[in-house]
């Protein structure tokens, strides 16, 4: 039995430790950062199996909660967990073979941190100590996203911070308020007294954590430091900040939403259309880039506000909708950034000119890349195809025929220029078979694996989902899981 | 102009907000569980006299390990950022002798202060953090005294390094052997004496290197000595 919370403090354990390591050899850097999170990967699925049957309260300190901080890992928390883990250990391989620039551990002991402190937003139970993790999280992904120190890098990096900054003491106030009329921090603790808190003083709240929190969920227009960032980033980057660092955002949102502050309509309703403007915005952009790697990143931000409009709707089946689209979007998005990734190694720039043809020079790398794009757009039989028709399926059945109409209009453009991306691809009869190393295609073969396995059979997540969902729902249940005494 | 009138309805409406909130809950009013449960039971829980240690080294304890954590990742951003720009520098006076005498006379005065904080941290105002600034103070002083004085980078990032290490060991301590991570191991011991409070001590102290380290690590990038020695 591994306890959930090694996951958070080994990586900050071995990231302090990272200077000595590079000292020793400064080849071993990658593959301790490669073993800690192999550990952590192996901790996740371990916690998603005993998940299956019941949620795990973790306490800190030896003293029960509310009065110390614990990790509180539900349904949701387990699926998320395995995911972030999963993922964050494909990149750690893609990393194996990756230029960095020096000092390089420094660059591993941010990533480290980072999936750390994404991994400790979605486990703890505790509203302050998500702040700190908010915060490790942050950090952590300016210094990776500035750390090329070249103009893109540096502008890209110097605008997330500002936003991120802005955003994370927002979030701070808003904790700050509920915690001067609740007197405790823990959320099981805040939700079973929320009703302690007078109208304007609930909604104030809630504004605060969406704006302070949308920077990372990447809700418009919060989301101005999202095309920069993406691009000037080092590409594994890039990938674990559209995965992994938006999707922990999006939890925190969620959560504080749903189980905090309890899901009122007029929150619900301006979710919806604060996603709904958020994907439409950024797939019109999207249509506008030339660089491909940008031009994912405003797609990126379109799923966001896509998943985020799912869980406006609230009902249990959106929710379900809203969760398997995010996962799907993880999926997609990684194969995606990691395959152009690959293929930025043998092209100058990822401007869509210089990409001509290249999925005939590196053929399996093209294909991977056209599935990832493929799934995102819901072609049937692949993995994205059963979230959007739920998700779809969920807006007509609440019969909210306007946003349903726009979007499908989000999904045409969006198909637009995916297409017209895998068709320059194709183009050129430039024909040189190069095909990169399989250490490098091996992430993107895993990922691609999972989407046509989730596309054949769906019905393997539905369960996880269900119960995700429904732990979302059930706020009176999440506080019992806390405060009634589930041993811990 | 729209801009401006947005911007006052924004300041009246948090302003309107923090007075809901302010006038729900006036200043001094009792507390719910939370707050309450430390008053009486911290002493004999934790052994520390000082109630605010308690929470923050112990029943808040996870959350003081991630800001130590933010602290490390900001004095590294900080020395990577720094290093990226070429600085110009300009002739500097040397340091009236007064200044220079009187430091190093203070100098271990204030590094003994500073050790005497985080040293009684469980009984005193005080503790891991203000202990570590006074000490990163003291280099200051040296910085601003002597043109030369140099402290090594090797020493800063073995100091810092190992700190956070044995403070998350510490946590597993407890993890292995109370089942919950930085649960208090060691007995509290007999109250308001220099041997008690449990674990919180050797946290402090831990942090006051931590911090000292950490500061000292940023005050030396913004002087920037790295160039030529």
């Amino acid at each position: 039995m591994v306890s959930p919370i090694l996951a958070i403090v080994i990586p900050l354990a071995i990231a302090f430790l990272m200077p000595f390591f590079s000292a020793l050899s400064r080849k071993s850097v990658k593959w301790v950062f490669l073993a800690v999170i192999a550990f952590n990967f192996y901790a996740a699925i371990m916690t998603f199996l005993r998940v299956l049957s019941g949620p795990i309260l973790v306490v800190t300190a030896g003293i029960k909660p509310p009065f110390a901080i614990n990790l509180l890992i539900g349904p949701l928390g387990g699926l998320l967990f395995l995911l972030f883990e999963g993922v964050a250990f494909l990149y750690a391989i893609f990393l194996l073979k990756a230029e960095i620039k020096e000092p390089v551990h420094r660059f591993f002991m941010l990533f480290l941190l980072n999936v750390a402190g994404a991994t400790g937003m979605i486990l703890t139970g505790d509203l302050f100590n998500l702040f700190v993790f908010l915060e490790i999280t942050g950090i952590s992904a300016y210094g990776l996203v500035g750390f090329k120190r070249d103009k893109k890098g540096l502008e890209g990096g110097v605008k997330y911070l500002i936003l991120g900054s802005v955003g994370s003491t927002l979030f701070l106030l808003g904790v700050a308020l509920l915690y001067s009329q609740v007197g405790t921090l823990n959320m099981a603790d805040i939700a079973g007294r929320i009703w302690m808190l007078k109208k304007p003083t609930l909604y104030a709240a809630f504004i605060m954590f969406l704006v302070g929190l949308g920077v990372e969920a990447e809700l418009f227009p919060m989301n101005a430091w999202v095309p920069d960032a993406y691009e000037g980033a080092h590409d594994t980057v890039t990938a674990i900040l559209s995965t992994v660092l938006s999707k922990a955002g999006l939890y925190a949102l969620i959560r504080v939403v749903f189980t905090v502050l309890s899901p009122q309509k007029a929150f619900l309703d301006l979710l919806l259309w604060a996603g709904l403007i958020t994907l439409l915005l950024a797939e019109l952009s999207a249509l506008r880039q030339k660089n491909v790697k940008r031009m994912i990143a405003y797609s990126s931000v379109g799923q966001m506000g896509l998943v985020v409009f799912a869980f406006g709707m609230g009902s249990l089946f959106a929710l379900q909708a809203a969760l398997f689209q995010a996962v799907n979007h993880v999926l997609s998005k990684g194969v995606l950034f990691l395959s152009l990734a690959i293929m930025g190694k043998k092209r100058e720039g990822l401007e869509l000119e210089n990409l001509r043809g290249i999925g005939r020079e590196l053929p399996v790398t093209g294909l991977l890349f056209s599935i990832g794009a493929l799934s995102l757009l819901g072609l049937p039989f692949l993995s994205g195809f059963w979230s959007k028709i739920s998700l779809l399926l969920s807006t007509a059945d609440l019969k909210l025929w306007v946003p349903l109409g726009l979007v499908l209009l989000a999904s045409i453009i969006e198909a637009f220029y995916y297409l017209r991306t895998i068709g320059v691809f194709y183009t050129g009869t430039d024909f040189r078979f190069r095909e990169t190393a399989f250490i490098r295609l091996l992430p993107v073969l895993v990922l691609v694996f999972v989407i046509l396995y989730l596309g054949f059979r769906p019905g393997v997540l539905a369960p996880y989902l269900k119960g995700a969902a429904k732990e979302l729902v059930d706020r009176s249940g999440y506080i019992g899981w806390v405060i009634g005494g589930l041993k811990p | 102009m729209i801009k401006k009138a947005f911007l006052i309805l924004l300041v009246a409406f948090t302003g309107y907000v923090f007075f809901v909130a302010a006038s729900a809950r006036p200043f001094g009013s009792p507390r719910v569980v939370v707050s309450k449960r430390y008053l009486e039971k911290g002493l004999n829980e934790t052994g520390s006299q000082n109630i605010v240690t308690s929470v923050v080294v112990l029943y808040r304890g996870f959350d003081t390990l991630g800001e130590v954590t933010v602290l490390f990742l900001a004095a590294t951003a900080l020395a990577a950022l720094i290093s990226g720009f070429p600085f110009e520098r300009k002739e500097r006076t040397e340091p009236s002798l007064v200044m220079s005498t009187a430091s190093r006379y203070l100098f271990p005065l204030i590094l003994l202060f500073g050790a005497y904080i985080f040293v009684h941290g469980h009984l005193t105002p005080g503790g891991g953090f203000p202990g570590g600034v006074v000490i990163a103070s003291g280099f200051l002083l040296m910085f601003l005294a002597f043109r030369k004085y140099r402290v090594s980078e090797g020493g800063l990032i073995v100091t810092e390094g190992l700190a956070g290490f044995f403070y998350v060991l510490i946590g597993l301590i407890g993890l292995y052997l109370l089942g919950s991570f930085l649960a208090s191991f060691l007995p509290p011991g007999r109250l308001h004496t220099l041997l008690s409070g449990g674990i919180i001590p050797l946290i402090y102290i831990l942090i006051g290197f931590k911090v000292g380290s950490e500061m000292t690590g940023i005050l030396r990038s913004l002087k920037g000595e790295d160039e030529n020695g």
